[in-house]
This record gives structure tokens, sequence and C-alpha cells, in this order.
């Protein structure tokens, strides 16, 4: 295993692969509602787990997903309230900042390994 | 770098989860087998031979005996104590996709109107890309329709009636993870956190999971109590000094009058207060930003539903109040944001409706009278229904009293989950909510009822005595008792809850056919329609006019009025099965009106028929006729 496929392996999966998978979709023409369930898992999944990690926040398992969801849909409302109330919304925008989050996140806290040690 | 792992929850016992006995194994092979049937037995249900006695009467037996097996598939789980996690989340995920994928499976379109309404709002501010000017109330309160419609545009969905229909399916899935996480909190053993969750299930008649801000609000309201549960959790038994002093005394009395044995050491509090448990091993920044995450989410609440934030503050101030609760800002703040939300973004619709709202506060009667006495009305077989969905409502509220009970003689914390559930009841003195506020309460009280409630369950299937059979046997009858009374009350009024694919069609052809403005007149608003031109059209209500509530016209006066003030820019009678059903059933017309009013028009106005089917027909309305 190369150095760089160590560094993609170890590091926590949930930031970087559902934004991927939207990407992926939306490259291959999958059908809509496949894109659709892609879309939720990534609003509820990323957004909500790179502020947690930013801040060195986990909790158990069970209690980590569910505030990651919730923070998830809470970043994914007020970004597109924000946008839709200063006639700037685009959904697209809303998943290009939340992945961005998400790429911060995933640089720079580290393998998982090392956060759990 | 580190990251703090927080373990929050206490050991439970989890029981013997070596090896699959094989009743453990029966029960799954019945849920599943069960779960088939119920759906292959569905697929002979048809929408348009539902009665106001809903799907129950109309189902077969296969779906009957499905619904069976899965039942009692549930009751040998919870039965056998050697039943690891996976065979109960099995269990649970069964009858999950049995209950809410159920009208799914049969409906030849997307069911209940109001789903067409918010797939009408979704597309109006995905189309216009801002919310400006508010049409009605949704546009005071948009934040689900835009984050819905920001997962549209994502995925190139072009409306949301595409992903409505397992809505259900979906946020219950959601509603089992922060639940499982509040039952762990609470519960002394696993079972008792598995008969919670079916509890929860069975108990869930309320079909306010449909494709809604209500039911994505209702998982952010569960998350919330997460939050608050494992960040912002006192377990000290200092709250508030004048509750405290008097619950002090009260002990102090009970124990003189020999109601109540002295005080023995609290060993729930001592599993509680386990390092593993302890809320103080966040530090004070990371307190910090789950304080301020907390408030973020209720802001998002806020503008996402009406009365979800309101619940949320008085759960809130209720922690506070017997001491659960560790943060007073928090609670103040979630206060704070959820009345400016609706003090300076839903202005427009206070301002039109305060005074409806402040003559609500504190009279008992018209609540009363709103919530109680105006839904027991209507056809018999709809009343039978409206009966025992009360029935099962307070089936459950006496078994979780009784839960309760139990668990405070073993001298169970509970504090914390006893005022999560009972402080929902604080709204009804003080908003109708359309006369729902009582519905609305039992939702919210539902997580802590339902835990409460399975406690009697499991105490009832670990009960050692030489009537262990009975008691056993009283588990099941229970079991059987909540799923059919879910049966009954959770699809109660499938008959105007589902559409057929001609009311659906006769929409879209109203829409082809309509200029724009031009009018749409139905009996009782039961119809799929508002999914796009939402405020492209007038949408009149005939059940709804004044002058019919009010007894000054009939319903066919009535009708040819509303029609004759909108012939300049077209009008249309839609008359669809549905919302004839719903208008009858409901007791908001009299049976056989509907027939009346449409040879009245048709007897009184020149009219095409654009739309014609045994389920639907549409009439545009072309000219009054001479001398009428």
């Amino acid at each position: 295993m190369t150095a760089f496929t160590s560094t993609i392996t170890s590091r926590d999966p949930y930031l970087l692969l559902p934004g991927l998978a939207v990407l992926a979709l939306a490259a291959s023409g999958a059908p809509p509602e496949l894109r659709f369930v892609a879309a939720l898992g990534f609003v509820l999944v990323t957004p909500g787990r790179a502020v947690l990690r930013l801040a060195r926040l986990r909790f158990e398992p069970a209690v980590d997903w569910t505030v990651t969801a919730l923070f998830g849909w809470a970043i994914t409302t007020l970004l597109s309230l924000a946008g839709a109330y200063a006639h700037a919304w685009f959904p697209w925008l809303v998943f290009g900042i939340e992945y961005l989050l998400a790429l911060l996140a995933w640089l720079f806290t580290g393998s998982r390994k090392k956060e759990t040690a | 770098m580190t990251t703090t792992v927080l373990a929050a929850s206490k050991p439970i016992d989890v029981g013997d989860s070596t090896g699959v006995s094989r009743v453990v194994l029966a029960a799954a092979v019945s849920s599943v087998a069960g779960g088939v049937m119920w759906f292959a037995g569905l697929q002979r249900v048809r929408v348009e031979n539902l009665h106001a006695g809903g799907l129950l009467p109309e189902l077969g037996w296969m779906a009957v005996t499905g619904f069976v097996l899965v039942l009692l598939g549930l009751f040998a789980t919870l039965a056998d104590q050697r039943a690891s996690g996976r065979w109960s989340a099995l269990q649970i995920a069964v009858l999950l996709v049995v209950i809410t994928a159920a009208a799914a499976s049969f409906d030849a379109v997307l069911g209940y109107r109001v789903s067409y309404r918010h797939s009408g709002v979704i597309d109006k501010v995905v189309r216009d890309g801002h919310i400006d000017e508010p049409i009605d109330a949704y546009f005071s309160w948009p934040g689900f329709f835009t984050f819905i419609g920001s997962l549209l545009g994502i995925s190139g969905v072009d409306n949301a009636r595409q992903i409505a229909r397992f809505a259900p399916v979906l946020f219950n899935g959601l509603y089992l993870l922060p639940l499982s996480v509040l039952y762990r909190g609470a519960a002394t053993k696993r079972r008792e956190v598995t008969a919670g969750l079916i509890v929860f299930l069975l108990g869930n008649w309320v079909y306010q999971d449909y494709f809604a801000p209500q039911a994505a609000a209702y998982f952010v309201y569960l998350s919330v109590l997460v939050v608050l549960y494992h960040c912002f959790r006192s377990e000290r038994a200092d709250g508030i000094p004048l509750l405290e002093r008097i619950i002090t005394v009260g002990r102090r009395r009970a124990q003189r009058l020999g109601l109540r044995r002295p005080q023995r050491p609290d060993v729930r509090s001592a599993a509680v207060r386990s390092p593993s448990d302890r809320t103080d091993t966040l530090t004070t920044a990371q307190r910090m930003l789950m304080f301020v995450l907390a408030l973020a989410s209720t802001l998002a609440l806020a503008a996402s539903h009406q009365l979800t934030p309101l619940i949320v503050a008085v759960v809130g101030i209720a922690l506070l109040a017997v001491g659960r609760c560790t943060s007073p800002r928090l609670v103040g703040g979630m206060v704070l944001i959820a009345a400016a939300w609706d003090v300076f973004v839903g202005a427009p619709y206070l301002s039109g409706n305060l005074s409806d709202l402040l003559q609500q506060i504190g009279n008992l009667s018209l609540l009363a009278n709103e919530n109680v006495t105006s839904r027991v009305a209507g056809d018999p077989a709809h009343m039978t229904v409206v009966r025992l969905r009360m029935l099962l409502s307070v089936t459950i509220g006496v078994l979780a009293t009784i839960g309760w009970w139990t668990r405070m003689r073993r001298r169970s914390n509970d504090r914390w989950l006893a005022a999560v559930t009972i402080a929902p009841l604080m709204l009804f003195p003080v908003v109708s909510y359309g006369g729902e506020i009582l519905v609305r309460i039992y939702y919210f009280s539902l997580p802590g009822l339902a835990f409460f409630a399975g406690v009697v369950l499991v105490a009832l299937l670990e009960r050692r005595s030489n009537n262990a059979i009975v008691f056993r046997a009283g588990a099941l009858v229970l079991i059987g008792a909540l799923g059919f009374g879910l049966l009954s009350g959770r699809f109660g009024n499938q008959a105007y809850d589902s559409f057929t694919g001609d009311e659906f069609e006769a929409v879209v052809a109203t829409y082809d056919d309509a200029p724009s403005r031009a009018l749409f007149l139905s009996f009782a608003g039961n119809l799929p329609w508002k999914f796009e031109r939402y405020d492209g059209h007038p949408y009149r209500i005939l059940s709804r006019d004044q002058a019919f509530k009010d007894g000054d016209e009939t319903a066919d006066v009535a009708a040819r009025r509303i029609l004759r003030t909108a012939l300049d820019d077209g009008a249309y009678l839609l008359v669809g099965r549905a919302d004839v059903a719903y208008a009858e059933q409901s007791g908001v017309l009299a049976p056989g009106t509907s027939d009346a009013v449409v040879a009245s028009v048709l007897e009184r106005f020149n009219t095409t028929t654009v739309f014609s089917s045994p389920n639907a027909t549409v009439y545009r309305i072309d000219s009054a006729k001479e001398g009428s």
C-alpha cells in the first residue's frame, strides 16, 4: 500500500465519500431518485461530522451519528435559507461550502488511529 | 492531535448474546415471512373500495395473517432474553417497514393532500429562487422547503412528489436513532430499549411522518433532546429551590405518615454517575461549541416549523424546573430564538391571527371543543376510528404511568425523561393549533410514554412466578391490542388519505386546461392539487365558505355564487372521490350534498367536462345560463 493510499484510507471516509458519491452519480447520469438519496446522505453525514471533528468532538457511535445528522440538517437548512433570503440560493453552492468544510476537516483532523489513541 | 471520545451511555444489561436460540430464529422467520405476506395481501386493497372504517375492514386474510406473524415475531424476540441486539434490530426494522411503507404499497399515486401542497410550496420556492412576500404561513417558516429544495437542486429531481412517497419510512428510520440513544440512557436492560422502540412504532397512529415540516422537525426535536441529555444534563437534585423545597417537604410528610419508605441509596443514580456517563467530560471550549450548535439547530428548527420550537422551549424550561439541565442560558437562548422568529419573520401570519391566538390562551372550553368535541363527529364508522385512537392513546398513557411507577419504586432516576414526557402538556392551555394540539401533545410525549409503557411489557415478560404464563399472555395480548389499534388508528382515514390515479389525472387535466388565475373550487379541499402553480390560482373550498358555514346559504347556492364571481378569469368545479368521502365522513357536508351541488351547477351554468372518470370529474364553467 502506498503512502498516499495509506493516508486516504486511514482518515475518516465519511468526510469524503458521501460527497464523492453525489458528484459521481451526478456525472454518471444516475436516476434522480438515487441521486436524491445520495444528496440526503451527504447532508446528514458530512457537514455535521466535519464540524464535530474540527472541534475534536467524538461521542459514542449512536450519539455521534445523531448529533452529526442534526448538525448537518441545521447547517444545510441555514445555508439554504440564507441563500433564499439573500436572493443568492444555489444548491450546488450549498453543497460546495459543505464539502469544503468536510475537506478541511479531512485534511486537518489527522488519521482516525491517532484520533482514538 | 487528539479527539475527545465521549462514551455517554452507562453499561446496561444486554442479556446473553452468545449463540442464537431457536426461538429467536423462529421469530425472525415469522417476522420476515409475515412482512412478505402483509405486503402481498395489501396488493389486493383497492383505494376506491375503502370506506369510513379505513384500511382495517378491507384487509384480507393474507395481510391480517402477515401482520399477526410480525407481532408474534416481536413478542417472541422480546420474550427471549438471549435475543441479541441484531435480532431485535431486525424485528424493529421489519415492523417499521410494515407500518410505514404500507400505504405506499397500495396507493397508485402519492397519498395525503398536504404532501401535494408541500410539494407545491417547494416548487414555488425553487422556481423563484428566493423568498420575498409570504403567500401564506408556509413562507414564514420556509426552512424545510429550502432544505428539500437544495437537495432537489443537487440531485436533479424535478419535483418533490417523486421522493415524497416513502417519506414515512425515511423519517421513522431517522427517529429510531435518537430514540434508541435516549432509551439506552434511561434503560437498565436492553429489552427495555427494544420494547420502547416497539411501543413507539405501534403507538404512532398520529401519521405526522408524511412529507411535511413536522416530520423533519420531529427528528430535530428528538436529536436536540439527545444533545440536552448528553451535553447539558444535570444529575444534581437542586433544581428550582422552591420546587425542590416543596418536593422535600412533601417527602418528609409522606414518610411521617407512613406513605413513603425512608430514602435508600439511589442505585440508578450511582450507575448514571459512572465515569463513562458523565457529561462534564466536555472541555469548556467543546461545551461552548455544542452550545452554539444547539442554538443553531434551534434557529433552523424555528425557521422550519411553528410548533416544534415551542415544544423544545417548554421541554427546556421543564428540565430546568426539575434540575435536570445545566445550562439555563441554552434554554433561554432557545426560547428567545423561537420567539424572535415568530415575532419578526412570522409577523405577517401573527398579525392576521393575533386576536384568535390571544383568545385561545387559557380558554379551556374553546380548546376542549376544538380538540375533542369537534373531532368526535361525522360518519359513525369514522367516529369509531376516532374513539379507537383515543383508546390507544389512553392505553399507552396508562401503561406508561404504571411503568413510571414501577421504576420509581425501584428508585430509578427518571426525572429527565418524565419531564420531557410531561412538558408538552403545558401547551394545551395556550394554543389550539387548529384543533390539533392534543394530537400533537400526544405525539411529542410519545417517546417517553413508549419507553415507560415498554417497561411494563418487559416486566410482564420477566415475571417469575407460578403465573408467569399468564403474565406472558398478558404481554402478548397487549402487543396484539396495540398492533391492531395502530392499524385502525393510523390507517383509519385511508379512504380519503389515499388517491386513485384518476383523481391525480383529473387535477393534471385541470392545470393543463386552466388559464392563469382561473378559480378552482372543491367541496373540502381534499384533492391532490397545489403541487404546481401554488399561487397561480385561487383555490376555494366550499365547506369553508363563511356564508355556507354560518347557514346563510345552502351548499348549492354558495357554490353557484363562488363560481359566478370568477367567470371572467375562468372557473372549475373539481369533484373527486376522496374529496367527497372526506367531506361526508368528517361531517362537514351532509351525505348527498355533492350530487345536489353538481346538479345545481349543471342546471344553471353552461359547462364543459374537462375530465371524467368513475373517481373524478372536472367541470369547466363557461358561462351562466340565461335567466339563472
